[in-house]
């Protein structure tokens, strides 16, 4: 093969070499003897096992089924309210995760405003009066995720349904079925790959999770490489977290294995038929289990959070917000850009050069997403520390000038991590939809003239524009969001809209975070709001 | 006069199932080919098209080399039109930029006359700010034609274009594309494995089988005088009765055949006898046969009896309206138009 005359794959080379380097980093511990491992192994792995499994088996189930119940409903039926709740049960995606966990385990807490107000209506005294389950345990995150994470479900999952269930609906009914079972014969295995990858997505979220698991003790990977890392046994953190990622690899193998065998394609089935009008109980009913998600995932909490940043607003210190919200904004805007543009690029080398090669190149570049984002800056952290020292020492030897750090503590650090872990969001996105667009276009651009630049600025741009707006606004809210990588990442001083709500909140200051929560809520709202939106047209525009 | 000048050629093309393929196309000619599924055709086009690169041979457009072993062409380059199969209309633009999108480079002028000639010609006239999946199934294809067209290639190549369509529709959308291509003396290569719509749209049909060409020749020539039985089989009912060779030509079960030959005289070998040269005349006949299965197709009847005396079974056509019944014995005549004597 003349490598150097595929441009291409050279640059889906690069790009997977580059976003691959802090995992391969990190695999090279094994290598190194590690002094605490044999003691993690005995007494903490099995635990950190257990619970990751319980909590992949717990979020993909419940997640799974709110996302998809939900999704169905608001396009098989019409029912009051229903217009609202399409966009709306999207919207608890711009909580981050630990966030939720901290303003619900506050509201559920013993001192909590619904226990107390619970003892004061029915005049218990303690606790021994009555059972109250506790959020902060397996079960209670378990719940928190699903709330916050199955959008990632309703959001893959909606347009398949409007796109499949009319027509062939009424064909189901024709055989007298009823809309159950037409659900769960016809729609739910036509939908089960974009099921599945939705779900794969919460599960990463999942697993990505730092704050509310250390926030409620419970011990899974995540604590693990914390505690690790934070006793200083870089060896230990190294492999628990290439463990980590064996571990998702397994799921994405499954997932990609299960998908392999279910493409389902449907360009006749886009006709729209009548959707089913609910009446009376059922339409309450249908209202109610759309309106519950948003309720828990958005409105309570925010709810809480408002009513923080109204006891406290006299305490905010503007100055320090506005330098807050600049850095968020500069930052994530800007990675963001950059993000989509790989993401672009990558998925036109697939289009463009479709051999094997640059799948596994692109598999790699992409492997990012599935990898926490405290594993990623570890991972970062120690390449660049060494690069940094090796410039360094060069210069001082022939320069007698020390270039200090370059790399490692800067912006730049934070925006590889940011690329590293969101580069697959993009991707999947700009992806799916440029994948969409039938190979003989290409080739009819091509007959009539058109170079492969030129076929993508004349065909497949005006085609994928508004993947590229979503992924761009995914992306946005991710970085928007993002907390461990940041923390370990960001310059010294540099604080964003994530890491001051993060500090405040396990200083048990909650409520003086409030007003950082609710500038990130506000923040990725608008974008989710739009996201839904892009999302709704496109659907339209499929009938 | 000057003499017909390729426009195209092929020298033992090798690709997946193509093999040391030649192949010659003369200018302002429409030639098809011709095969099943799997016989290498859409390879072939492709070929042409530098959708893709043949392992070995070498492609010429006129004289210049558009492929080989070092050079190759890309297809934005070649200067070829392209229709496929499920017209690949770009689904964000009007019929109007469909047409014009590979006018990019021309000036508004050029590109209003170009466009109004096209539509006009197409008779697309009124549906130009129409979506594609405003339009139907012909509509599509006529857009994706007028788009070929509209760049003035210098080749222009279908591969199955109408095969999604109804008949009805694809017949009277051939005639419309096979003039348009004539009035305009454009040089055009076709796909197709209906032989119908290969032998009335081709000048020349080549009918292709494994990735190899059996034979390429005008319709009339494929059809009456096939090369083998492959060529005869795949275009259509016919009957293939083994001769032997005579001095005047061949001796059949039913006698002998006036038919010149380069065959020593008493060999085996065969021809390709079709229905419709095969008659039921109870008066003169040259066989008499038994009647075995009849098929009503509306505009005939095709009749299988057996021959008396050789026992072989020959397929017959009479006109529909003839009353004609199992079990019956004909008499069968012959009125049968230069064959070709191939090997068995």
């Amino acid at each position: 093969m003349n490598f150097v005359r595929r441009k291409w794959a050279l640059y889906a080379f690069f790009v997977g070499l580059a976003v691959s380097l802090p995992v391969l980093v990190l695999v090279f511990f094994w290598f190194v003897p590690a002094v605490e491992w044999p003691h993690i192994v005995d007494h903490l792995l099995g635990e950190y096992v257990l619970n990751s499994i319980i909590l992949i088996f717990g979020v993909s189930l419940l997640a799974a089924s709110i996302g998809t119940t939900t999704a169905w409903l608001v396009t098989a039926f019409n029912f009051p309210g229903k217009i609202w709740l399409q966009w709306a049960l999207v919207i608890p995606l711009s909580f981050p995760t630990y966030i939720l966990s901290f303003i619900y385990a506050d509201l559920l807490s013993y001192t909590g405003p619904l226990q107390s107000g619970l003892r004061s209506i029915f005049g218990w005294s303690s606790l021994r009066d009555y059972y109250f389950p506790d959020i902060m345990s397996l079960p209670g995150v378990i719940l928190l995720f699903s709330t916050v994470l199955y959008p990632y479900v309703y959001l893959v999952v909606r347009p398949v349904f409007s796109n499949h269930s009319h027509q062939l609906h009424e064909v189901s009914r024709t055989f007298g079925y009823s809309p159950w079972v037409g659900f769960s014969r016809i729609s739910l295995p036509l939908a089960r790959p974009a099921i599945v990858a939705g779900t794969s997505l919460a599960l990463m979220e999942t697993l990505n999770d730092f704050g509310t698991v250390s926030y409620f003790g419970i011990q899974t990977f995540t604590t693990g490489i914390y505690r690790a890392w934070g006793f200083l046994d870089i060896n230990s953190a190294a492999r628990l977290s290439t463990l980590l990622m064996l571990f998702i690899i397994v799921l994405y193998v499954t997932e990609s294995w299960q998908r392999k065998n279910q493409v389902f394609t449907s360009s006749q089935l886009k006709r729209n038929g009548e959707v089913r009008k609910l009446c009376g109980v059922k339409s309450w009913l249908a209202f109610t289990f759309c309106f519950i998600p948003v309720a828990l995932g958005f409105i309570v909490p925010l709810f809480r959070i408002v009513l923080w940043s109204l006891e406290h607003y006299n305490n905010v210190d503007l100055a320090d917000l506005f330098v807050l919200m600049r850095n968020t904004f500069t930052v994530s805007l800007f990675v963001s850009l950059i993000i989509v543009l790989v993401a672009l690029t990558l998925s036109m080398a697939k289009r463009f050069d479709s051999s094997s090669l640059v799948k596994w190149f692109i598999q790699f570049a992409t492997m990012g997403y599935a990898i926490p984002g405290s594993v990623i800056a570890i991972g970062i952290l120690i390449p660049l520390g060494f690069i940094d020292t090796m410039i360094d020492k060069y210069f001082r030897a022939n320069f007698n000038y020390s270039t200090g750090l370059l790399f490692s503590g800067t912006l730049f650090a934070v925006s590889y991590g940011y690329i590293v872990r969101f580069i697959m969001i993009a991707y999947n996105s700009v992806n799916s939809r440029l994948g969409d667009i039938d190979k003989s276009l290409d080739e009819v651009a091509s007959t009539l003239g058109n170079s492969a630049i030129s076929t993508f600025i004349h065909v497949h741009f005006p085609l994928i524009k508004s993947s590229l707006l979503s992924a761009y606004i995914l992306v946005f809210i991710d970085v928007v969001k993002e907390l461990p990588a940041t923390l370990i990442l960001r310059p010294f001083n540099f604080d964003t809209l994530a890491t001051k709500t993060y500090e405040y909140a396990i200083e048990e200051m909650l409520s003086q975070s409030a007003i950082y929560c609710l500038a990130i809520i506000l923040t990725t709202l608008l974008p989710t709001y739009f996201l839904s939106k892009i999302s709704l047209k496109k659907h339209l525009r499929n009938h | 006069m000057n003499e017909i000048q390729p426009q195209l050629s092929l020298f033992e093309i090798g690709k997946f199932s193509v093999e040391s393929l030649d192949l010659v196309v003369y200018e302002g000619e429409i030639l098809t080919l011709f095969g099943p599924s799997g016989s290498g055709k859409t390879t072939i086009l492709r070929i042409i098209a530098g959708l893709e690169k043949p392992e070995s041979g070498i492609v010429k457009f006129g004289d210049k080399i558009v492929s080989n072993s070092h050079i190759f062409v890309e297809p934005e380059d070649r200067k070829v039109g392209m229709v496929f199969q499920d017209s690949s209309l770009f689904p964000h633009l009007t019929v109007s930029q469909n047409v014009i999108f590979g006018l990019r480079k021309d000036n508004a002028a050029i590109k209003r006359e170009r466009l109004d000639s096209m539509l006009n010609m197409t008779k697309l006239m009124g549906l130009e700010d129409r979506f594609p999946h405003q339009l139907s199934g012909g509509e599509q294809q006529r857009v994706a034609l007028a788009r070929a067209l509209a760049t003035n290639p210098s080749i222009i190549l279908f591969d199955e274009p109408f095969a999604n369509l109804d008949e009805q529709l694809r017949r009277s959308l051939l005639i419309d594309v096979r003039s348009i291509l004539k009035r305009r003396g454009i040089t055009a290569v076709f796909v197709s494995h209906d032989p119908k719509d290969a032998l009335s749209f081709s000048d020349r049909v080549a009918v292709l089988n494994k990735g190899k060409i059996e034979q390429v020749d005008s319709p009339e020539e494929v059809y009456t005088r096939p090369k083998n039985s492959f060529v005869a089989n795949s275009l259509g009912h016919t009957n293939i009765i083994e001769v032997k060779t005579t001095k005047k030509g061949c001796k059949a079960f039913f006698g002998e055949i006036c038919i010149d030959h380069e065959f020593e005289v008493g060999k085996t070998g065969m021809i390709s006898l079709r229905p419709q040269w095969c008659l039921w005349n109870d008066e003169v006949y040259m066989s008499k046969a038994v009647v075995k299965n009849i098929s009503y197709y509306g505009s005939c009847k095709e009749v299988t009896v057996k021959v008396h005396g050789c026992g072989n079974e020959v397929m017959i056509q009479t006109h529909s309206h003839k009353l004609i019944e199992l079990n019956q014995e004909i008499g069968i005549n012959f009125d049968i138009p230069e064959l070709n004597i191939f090997q068995s």
